[in-house]
């Protein structure tokens, strides 16, 4: 009922303006039937404040109102669930008390404190939105309701501790296999570097792939919806291998559109990612090994200190050469920020 | 991916049609693809020409194509890559090397990821944004992920082609990279491509075997690239050729443990880097030969290694350093090789000892101690191997080859039999390869007229050809020799006796003993030939020496000089015994009397009517056809005329036998001719003897006269002879014929023997035409 009567025979338009959005960076994010919407980048707990203009529409003598309030909400929404929403925080103004509107008027409002930890999300079952509500309360119609929403996103420190993945599978007289990904948390800018090491090869295999996968939970307990998307299918050897063979695997995750890993946000839904190895014989028979990686937002002003990419063993050039610094690069042109001619990531396919 | 509508094109069209419409529809999408590339680029749509670059090296990933149209097709896909490597050089596209070199990286499938990786990295390298040797290690980690067989030997091959005139070398800074960074970088490479080349092999089922190795030979060049590669680099000196390219090279010939990998290999390898180089590597290369698999022609790739260095050393001398001993390392590591390979074809191993021969004698052409350890190691292979394998023709023409080439090369006998394994080695071969390496022997002396001087070597010299001086156990049935070829090689080993001959008479003496022993052995057959010149060699032998007894340049005293020729008569008396033993009548009646009137001229007379009786021994017992009689009495009368035998005792006796052998002749034509003849053993007049008795002479035509006269029908001819023999003592002016019995003579023929039509009228006339020219006095016809 809030998004669509509030539209129609309304007696003002109410906007909103944010304060220091000049330079602020915007996301497209698809919100409901395919609608884009560009939304306000929030980083943390930054301040939201800003003001709200309420313009009487020229028809409209007067509003009467139980009173004016602004709110700020942090919400989230099951798909499956239609009519109920978290609210796991709820901030409130007031702005004016009952009497009339005659004129336009322009309220400011400041959330400066306002704790933001979850970040905003737009899932396949689920989303999580922070928004600021305009809410005019009329005693003989329906409140004026207004929301307006912006897109939270949250730096996180290094991981202290960032393993690799080491791990020997295999089925027993067939395929021995050893893989290694050189991290096991990854920024969403990170480029995986690892190797798949063969120590016994007796199917003949026709190719192998990494997957990328995304899996989103919701719910709990026995109403768990787990919905998983395929990112990406990154082929890394063509033909087949012998006993002794290392095929490099890397793959740059800046193409991709990536979220950190979410777990247990509020207890009502997680995000996960996982890579996907797998290794397909002649037959079309697949053999594969899913592993998870943490994906985790990195802070953009620290750009790239080679340590925190925790080279450890693996392939210099790559680090050394191309993961600093072109990553920069793309940091700034991709997903996240997107200008408006760019087009190169139809590389990905 | 891959096209789908194989199944059902297969069943009408041939293999041929097959491979060529895959070819030409994955071709087209390559130029089509290739088309919008340009276009784009054209337009610097950068990103989408990527894309279409792309799409063009999707068409690489079929498994459809034979190598040989995955290659044209490649070639297709290479020149679009070009242009796209040069438009990402030349043009202003704005965009640093090291996004575009992140940007083809994130292509789905990763054939045409590393394509375009590797087109990108080349100009990365080529526009100096990035150190060479970082983009070249990147780029080779990353080509592991192409593990198929050909489509992986491509992506190196492109790779090789591409970064070949990016290498760092000798000039380049250390931080853009070294030539070992070059190095490391093109073994690396070399190395997986050989896995890849030799993965091909085991992928086929077994039937398709023979097609996958043509196959796989197709595709060869791209691994020896490599090799070409590491030599072009300037940097590649010989030092760091032997320290670090060589070992890595063979660490991966040796382990690929691949047949056809291993011989290509080994042979480019020789082939692509100088001979100096293989020089200063000579052993590690050929202990490499040892460990190849035993299916490998090891053979082939030494004797090519050998060839080469000969030629190099022969031509360049100066540049073989001094503890190089080429040979010496050849011959041992050719002795491990063989020992390490017990299933090597005994011809190969023939083969390694002519190439080992070969190179020793260019190398070293005054050595013979090495030429004789060849044969030496040959000789001690083959006695352990069956007989079968010696006498395959392969084999044999390479022991022939063995035996020949010292011949060739030192151009003495006497030199190749001084090599004490020489001989052996012929022994190992069978009757007629014997015979033919003898024959060669034989030749090579005659031709090169080596004189032998000493008797140790004319013995050695017989010994060694044996099989042309006697009967062998394994000869064939003498009725299956060719007669013609077997008196040419007789009348061959025969002249070699002239080739025998020394100042000091004494060993030329011994020379012919040992000679006449050997030839003893021959035979009937062999002796024939052989012992002939041996008498008339032996003959001029103490003519010579009497020379020079005479002429004072050896002094001798008289019963020295007694004592010799007795020696020397008993060997050329024996000799021609041996002739006359096998009824060899006429020979050796005619030797006889050549070595009577050699003893006679010698003065050596008492040998004389020793060498007579046993001529005229022969002459009744043996002599058994009457033409041949009269021949031989012919002789006889004029040897005894000409000698100058002081014993007129022992003369008459022999003139009184040679008449009684006259008279004894089966025709009496015969016999009044010879009897007519025989008047000149009582006229003798040389300078060294007189002996004349005109009444003996007078006698014995008379007696010629009569036996004719006596005959019913007496044939003109004779007496026309008698009457020319009368002739001669008349132009001598002698008394013994007097003038009217000559023109009785001439009347009595006239008168009664003449006949119309006889042969001999011509003669008669021709005779009276003489006698009138001479106006004999006395003489009226």
């Amino acid at each position: 009922m809030n998004f669509f009567s509030n539209n129609f025979g309304t007696p003002c338009n109410v906007e909103f303006e944010l304060d220091n959005c000049q330079n602020r960076k915007t996301i497209e994010v698809t919100q409901d039937k395919g609608k884009t919407e560009k939304l306000f980048v929030f980083i943390g707990n930054e301040p939201v404040s800003g003001k709200v203009s309420i313009n009487i529409k020229e028809k409209t003598k007067k509003i009467e109102h139980t009173g004016i309030r602004v709110e700020f909400v942090g919400q989230i929404e099951l798909f499956y669930d239609r009519g109920n929403h978290y609210e796991f925080t709820s901030l409130v103004r007031e702005l004016a008390p009952a009497g009339e509107l005659t004129e336009n008027k322009t309220f400011s409002y400041d959330f400066s404190n306002v704790e933001k930890q979850y970040e905003s999300y737009n899932g396949t079952n689920v989303r999580l939105r922070y928004f600021v509500r305009l809410t005019i309360g009329r005693s003989f119609a329906s409140n004026i309701v207004k929301e307006y929403d912006i897109w939270v996103i949250n730096f996180v420190k290094p991981p202290e501790s960032n393993s690799n993945i080491k791990m020997e599978v295999g089925i027993e007289d067939c395929l021995h296999i050893e893989f290694e990904y050189n991290k096991s948390k990854y920024h969403l800018k990170d480029v995986i570097i690892g190797k798949i090491y063969f120590l016994l090869v007796r199917i003949k295999i026709k190719y192998m792939e990494i997957a990328l996968i995304k899996r989103e939970s919701t719910g709990s307990g026995p109403n768990v919806f787990n919905e998983s998307e395929t990112l990406t299918k990154f082929e890394i050897m063509d033909g087949a291998p012998v006993r002794g063979e290392s095929i490099p695997v890397r793959l740059f995750l800046s193409v991709f559109d990536l979220t950190p890993t979410y777990r247990s946000v509020h207890n009502k839904f997680s995000v996960k990612y996982f890579l996907n190895l797998a290794l397909v014989d002649e037959d079309d028979k697949k053999y594969f090994k899913q592993q998870e990686i943490t994906l985790w937002r990195r802070g953009v002003t620290k750009p790239g200190l080679p340590g925190s990419t925790n080279n450890n063993n693996n392939n210099n050039t790559s680090n050394t050469n191309n993961t600093n610094t072109p990553q920069q690069k793309v940091t700034e042109s991709q997903n996240e920020v997107p200008e408006p001619e760019n087009n190169s990531s139809d590389e990905s396919d | 991916m891959m096209k789908k509508n194989k199944p059902t094109v297969a069943q009408t069209l041939s293999p041929e049609e097959e491979q060529a419409k895959f070819f030409e529809e994955a071709k087209n999408n390559v130029m089509i693809q290739g088309h919008h590339m340009k276009l784009s680029l054209d337009n610097s749509k950068l990103m989408d020409a990527l894309k279409y670059a792309s799409n063009i090296i999707n068409e690489l990933r079929t498994s459809l194509l034979s190598p040989k149209s995955y290659y044209a097709l490649y070639l297709v896909a290479f020149d679009y890559l070009q242009y796209l490597n040069t438009y990402l050089y030349e043009e202003k596209h704005g965009k640093k090397m090291i996004e575009l070199y992140e940007v083809v990286q994130h292509a789905g499938n990763v054939l045409p990821r590393l394509y375009l990786l590797i087109t990108v990295g080349s100009v990365y390298i080529k526009t100096k944004q990035a150190p060479a040797k970082d983009v070249l290690k990147d780029l080779i980690e990353m080509c592991r992920g192409v593990q198929h067989p050909t489509r992986g030997l491509f992506l190196r091959h492109y790779l090789s082609e591409v970064t070949k005139d990016k290498l760092p070398d000798i000039d380049s800074s250390v931080e853009n990279g070294t030539v070992m960074d070059s190095i490391d970088f093109i073994i690396q490479n070399f190395t997986e491509t050989n896995k890849l080349w030799v993965r091909m092999q085991h992928q086929a089922p077994t039937k398709d075997r023979e097609r996958r190795e043509n196959e796989r030979l197709e595709l060869r060049l791209l691994v020896g690239k490599n090799l070409s590669r590491l030599a072009q680099l300037d940097g590649v000196d010989q030092k760091t050729y032997s320290e670090v390219v060589l070992p890595k090279v063979v660490e991966q010939i040796i382990n690929c443990k691949d047949k056809i990998a291993q011989q290509y290999l080994m042979e480019i390898l020789i082939q692509v880097f100088p001979d100096e180089f293989h020089l200063a590597t000579l052993d590690i290369i050929l202990q490499t030969c040892a460990q190849l698999q035993s299916g490998v022609d090891v053979k082939t790739i030494i004797a090519s290694l050998i060839d080469r260095l000969a030629n190099f050393a022969t031509r360049n001398a100066d540049l073989v350093p001094d503890n190089i001993k080429i040979f010496d390392i050849f011959f041992n590591n050719v002795k491990e090789i063989i020992q390490a390979r017990p299933n090597m074809e005994l011809q190969d191993i023939l083969g390694l000892h002519v190439s080992l021969l070969n190179l020793t004698l260019k190398c070293y052409p005054t050595n013979k101690d090495n030429a004789n350890e060849v044969l030496g190691l040959c000789q001690s292979i083959i006695v352990n191997k069956a007989k079968e394998d010696i006498n395959k023709p392969t084999c044999v023409k390479q022991i022939i080859q063995l035996l020949q080439i010292p011949l060739d090369v030192f151009k003495n006998v006497l030199v190749v039999l001084k090599l004490s394994n020489y001989q052996p080695l012929i022994s190992c071969l069978s009757y007629n390869n014997r015979k033919k390496v003898s024959l060669d022997i034989v030749n090579n002396t005659i031709n090169n007229s080596t004189i032998i001087e000493e008797p140790e070597a004319v013995n050695n010299l017989l010994e060694t050809i044996q099989t042309l001086i006697k009967d062998e156990q394994d000869q064939p049935d003498m009725d299956d020799i060719d007669k013609e070829d077997f008196q040419e090689e007789q009348n061959k080993v025969a002249s070699l006796i002239h080739l025998f001959d020394s100042e000091d008479p004494e060993k030329l003496f011994k020379i012919y003993i040992i000679a006449r022993g050997h030839f003893g052995k021959g035979g009937p057959h062999r002796i024939r030939h052989t012992l002939v010149p041996l008498v008339f060699c032996s003959l001029r032998f103490i003519r010579n020496f009497k020379q020079q007894v005479d002429s004072g340049v050896i002094s001798l005293d008289e019963n020295k000089w007694i004592a010799i020729g007795s020696k020397i008569f008993t060997f050329v008396s024996e000799t021609i015994k041996a002739l006359a033993d096998i009824k060899l009548a006429d020979l050796s009646f005619r030797l006889y009397l050549q070595a009577l009137q050699t003893f006679d001229h010698c003065g050596l007379v008492s040998r004389v009517k020793e060498l007579a009786i046993k001529a005229l021994l022969i002459f009744q017992e043996d002599i058994a056809d009457f033409k041949a009689q009269v021949m031989a009495l012919q002789l006889l009368i004029s040897t005894l005329n000409s000698l100058s035998i002081p014993n007129e005792e022992i003369y008459e006796s022999l003139a009184a036998q040679t008449i009684k052998q006259a008279s004894r002749l089966l025709l009496p034509q015969d016999q009044a001719k010879l009897i007519s003849t025989c008047s000149h053993l009582f006229w003798v007049d040389n300078p060294s003897r007189q002996y004349q008795n005109p009444d003996s002479v007078l006698q014995a035509l008379k007696k010629a006269l009569s036996i004719i006269s006596n005959e019913s029908s007496p044939g003109l001819g004779t007496f026309v002879d008698i009457l020319n023999e009368c002739l001669f003592y008349c132009d001598k002016e002698t008394d013994a014929v007097p003038i009217q019995f000559v023109s009785d003579l001439v009347e009595l023929i006239r008168t009664t023997h003449v006949k119309e039509a006889d042969p001999a009228l011509p003669y008669l006339q021709n005779t009276i035409k003489y006698i009138q020219s001479q106006n004999y006095k006395g003489i009226s016809i």
